[in-house]
């Protein structure tokens, strides 16, 4: 059964090739950009969820309240102050606290000069902790050590030679704000461009190039393991109301785990991927319209044949199927095809970013629910575009369709 | 040459009647994609328009010196009065003033909000800043300079669930940073959230409570006639010298406001250019659409070409029936997709604006519904050429033939 509606629909589609290709190239035109837009801005936001990874699931941030348009804890009202720490670590189920300081400064080498953000190390035990949670490694040179003064490691990004002119080396000195520091090293690429494009010192350092008056721009609680996250982080808040005298529900802080930084930053592009794929699926609208003004024509063309069907037996639900079939079977060969290109497109533009950009920005994979979504929609798409026709030809009348001239 | 003889555009019209599913279909094919470059474009010139008028508003004289760098309350760059002596020196400059931001605590009737907070030197260049940031003060009320507990609010203060749920009262207090304020008056509304949101106090206010010793950015005006591109050079060069800085190590940078506008409407620029090349393909589908409709339709008139060949129709004139006949339905399509374009784009713009952005509103001018109109017709010709080209080439006694 299914064959013969599949064998009479291939012929007629073939029988009017030109045309029949003119509707799934509308089709497949539509799948193809909402496809390519797609993978583009998946491989996107896995670009930036990247740069969340470092944090752990059970790592909770702390951070003072205020108008925050640069780095961390930059527009804090009231900073988080540096004993906090010890409050942090007697509470229950908290392993570790770190405090840190993120400024923003300017360094200069070959005589060029750049802002960048400068992250403190903290001593002893506890850099050992930040560096293996943000996975610190050094490319060339080596990591910062207690005893280092007037030292700094640099990201990534300053050991290639389009930040200065010069590639950056150990040994190198640079200044920042005005102020000697010798490179012990160059760190890893981490695929985060803040830390590939951030400085590293340790505290006492930054204290003298950078007043920070006993405070942090953020302190990390790391949860002791078989705690549970959301309990620990009451906890946190509790004791911080205590510490800043503050109400509950008028905190003038935030405790964050990595998945509430993540998810509000996600919004934000998941926002713009469907503004972005709903103009791009508008095309998909009018191919389907294409299909439509096909298959009327089609009805139009075949109204003889229509006439004998009918008069040899087809019932009206034969002929409804049978060119609700061919529309779907249009729309389904345009959504193959789309595919196909939408995915070569997305490849190939994301290939094309790679070596402009000279970096792995943006990492395209094939989505399966993806892929089976887009055929089933341009399946679904061929035959609502089809029903009207399909409908308009199953209920010709046998006699008047017979007696019909084109 | 070829004319259009009004009987060939009848007998277009007439086709185009008779076959009205698919004239509508194709019609409807081409409206969705111009209506969506319509709305798109129009918000896109409504922003630009915006921008623009701040140009023209803050006059063709003024400059900015602010920190290099990619945060703006946490620089650590010093600009501070040294910097204003040393602009004021420069030949060229009218006069320069300086302003502090804080980031702060507001909290009025029991709710707690954070702000920025302007500190500016109203006693000697209160207009000046206020020209500056395209700010209207509402009752005349202005600082005189030298108040430590008096502030004036940013619009979005007196609109009730703004800000706060209930508006601020002219004459009430905000608590500050822990400290109260009387509220003297309120800016009119720049249309956009965040700087609705700000505080302005004076710069004394600034420096006694909060505490602030360096600038966040600094205003200069040139004296009039001057160019002020190149004054901008001068100036950097002034304050490279007295901050000890080489060339390209500058951690400040001083531009002219067209500059500023310049960089935000070329990024504006390239992101509609972006969405529009996205809108573009629903255009360029309904292309294929009218291609497919314009074979369809030579199709079924092989016979009536046959004859039109017959009796004499040249290939030119064959040409050009069919090329009109989607020019016209493309232009229908177009004059559609205008209107709900537009429609769109105004229920939008209410929308948001009714959020707090009312500077995004769409912008309609004669040159877009002209560009869009022409562009429809451009598309549905091009469109129509190949299949109209195959018509005119149908030999007549085949196409006679033809069943």
């Amino acid at each position: 059964m299914i064959k013969d509606y599949l064998n009479l629909s291939y012929s007629s589609l073939i029988h009017r090739g030109l045309r029949s290709w003119l509707t799934i190239i509308g089709i497949l035109i539509g799948i193809a950009a909402v496809i390519s837009l797609i993978s583009l801005g998946e491989g996107m936001r896995a670009m930036v969820t990247s740069q969340f990874s470092f944090l752990g699931p059970d790592i909770l941030t702390i951070q003072a309240s205020g108008l925050n348009y640069g780095p961390p804890g930059s527009g804090s009202v009231n900073p988080l102050k540096e004993d906090y720490i010890k409050t942090l670590e007697s509470v229950n189920g908290v392993e570790v606290a770190v405090g840190r300081n993120i400024k923003s400064a300017t360094i200069e080498f070959n005589s060029k000069a750049d802002s960048t953000f400068i992250g403190s190390m903290p001593s002893g035990e506890k850099r050992k902790i930040i560096e293996r949670t943000v996975q610190l490694k050094p490319e060339k040179g080596r990591l910062l050590k207690d005893s280092d003064t007037n030292a700094v490691v640099l990201g990534n990004n300053y050991g290639k030679e389009d930040r200065f002119g010069k590639a950056v080396a150990p040994g190198n000195l640079v200044v920042i704000q005005g102020r000697e520091f010798e490179v012990t090293g160059i760190l890893k690429k981490t695929g985060s461009f803040t830390i590939d494009g951030s400085v590293l010192m340790n505290d006492a350092d930054l204290e003298k190039i950078i007043s920070v008056n006993d405070t942090y721009s953020v302190i990390v609680a790391k949860v002791s393991e078989g705690s549970d996250v959301a309990d620990v982080k009451a906890k946190i808040e509790e004791a911080l109301r205590k510490e800043r005298d503050v109400k509950k529900g008028e905190e003038d802080f935030s405790v964050q785990s990595a998945q509430q930084a993540l998810s509000s930053v996600n919004s934000i592009l998941f926002a713009i991927q469907i503004f972005i794929s709903v103009i791009a699926g508008i095309s998909i609208v009018v191919g389907g319209i294409g299909i439509a003004n096909t298959m009327y024509t089609s009805v139009t063309e075949r109204t003889k044949q229509i006439g004998i069907m009918k008069s040899i037996g087809a019932k009206n639900r034969d002929i409804f199927l049978l060119f609700l079939f061919e529309a779907g079977l249009l729309g389904l060969v345009g959504g193959f095809a789309g595919i196909a290109i939408g995915l070569g497109l997305a490849y190939g533009l994301a290939y094309v970013g790679t070596l402009a950009l000279n970096a792995e920005l943006i990492v395209i994979s094939t989505n399966f629910s993806l892929v089976f979504g887009a055929l089933l929609f341009s399946f679904v798409i061929g035959c609502v575009s089809g029903i009207l026709p399909a409908m308009q030809a199953s209920r010709l009348k046998p006699v008047d369709a017979l007696r019909s001239v084109k | 040459m070829i004319r259009i003889k009004p009987a060939l555009i009848k007998y277009s019209l007439k086709n185009i009647y008779k076959r009205k599913t698919r004239s509508w279909l194709t019609v409807i094919s081409v409206l969705i994609g111009i209506a969506s470059i319509t709305a798109l474009v129009s918000f896109g010139y409504g922003i630009s328009e915006y921008t623009s008028s701040f140009a023209q508003q803050m006059g063709q004289d003024k400059l900015i010196m602010m920190a290099r760098g990619i945060s703006m309350l946490d620089t650590n760059v010093i600009m501070n009065k040294s910097d204003i002596d040393t602009i004021d020196r420069v030949n060229g400059v009218k006069e320069a003033s300086g302003m502090y931001v804080v980031s702060a605590e507001i909290i009025y009737n029991k709710q707690k909000r954070y702000a920025m907070v302007a500190g500016i030197d109203y006693k000697n260049y209160g207009e000046f800043a206020e020209e500056l940031m395209t700010v209207k003060i509402l009752k005349g009320n202005r600082l005189a300079g030298t108040e430590k507990s008096k502030v004036i609010l940013g619009y979005n203060y007196m609109i009730p669930d703004k800000i706060f749920t209930k508006p601020v009262d002219l004459g009430g207090k905000v608590n500050i940073n822990g400290l109260d304020f009387e509220v003297l008056d309120f800016y009119g509304e720049i249309g956009n959230p965040s700087d609705d949101s700000n505080i302005y106090i004076t710069d004394v206010a600034a420096e006694q409570i909060f505490n602030s010793k360096n600038y966040m950015e600094i205003f200069i005006r040139a004296s009039p006639g001057v160019d002020t591109a190149a004054l901008a050079e001068k100036i950097t060069v002034d304050l490279r010298k007295e901050r000890h800085q080489k060339e390209g190590t500058e951690d400040f940078f001083v531009q002219t406001f067209e500059q500023v506008i310049e960089t935000f409407n070329s990024i504006l620029n390239g992101i509609i250019a972006v969405v529009l090349l996205i809108a573009l393909i629903s255009v360029i589908v309904a292309s294929v659409n009218i291609m497919n409709t314009m074979y369809a339709s030579i199709l079924e008139r092989t016979r009536e070409i046959g004859i039109f060949k017959a009796i004499g129709a040249r290939n030119s004139e064959i040409l050009l029936i069919f090329v009109m006949e989607s020019g016209i339905l493309s232009m229908i399509g177009g004059i559609i997709g205008l209107l709900i374009g537009m429609g769109i784009a105004k229920i939008a713009g209410i929308a948001i604006s009714a959020a707090g952005y009312s500077a995004f509103k769409p912008f309609f001018s004669w040159q877009l519904s002209f560009g869009v109109l022409l562009f429809a017709f451009l598309v549905g010709i091009a469109s129509g050429f190949v299949p109209a080209m195959q018509a005119s080439k149908l030999k007549p006694v085949e196409a006679l033939r033809y069943e």
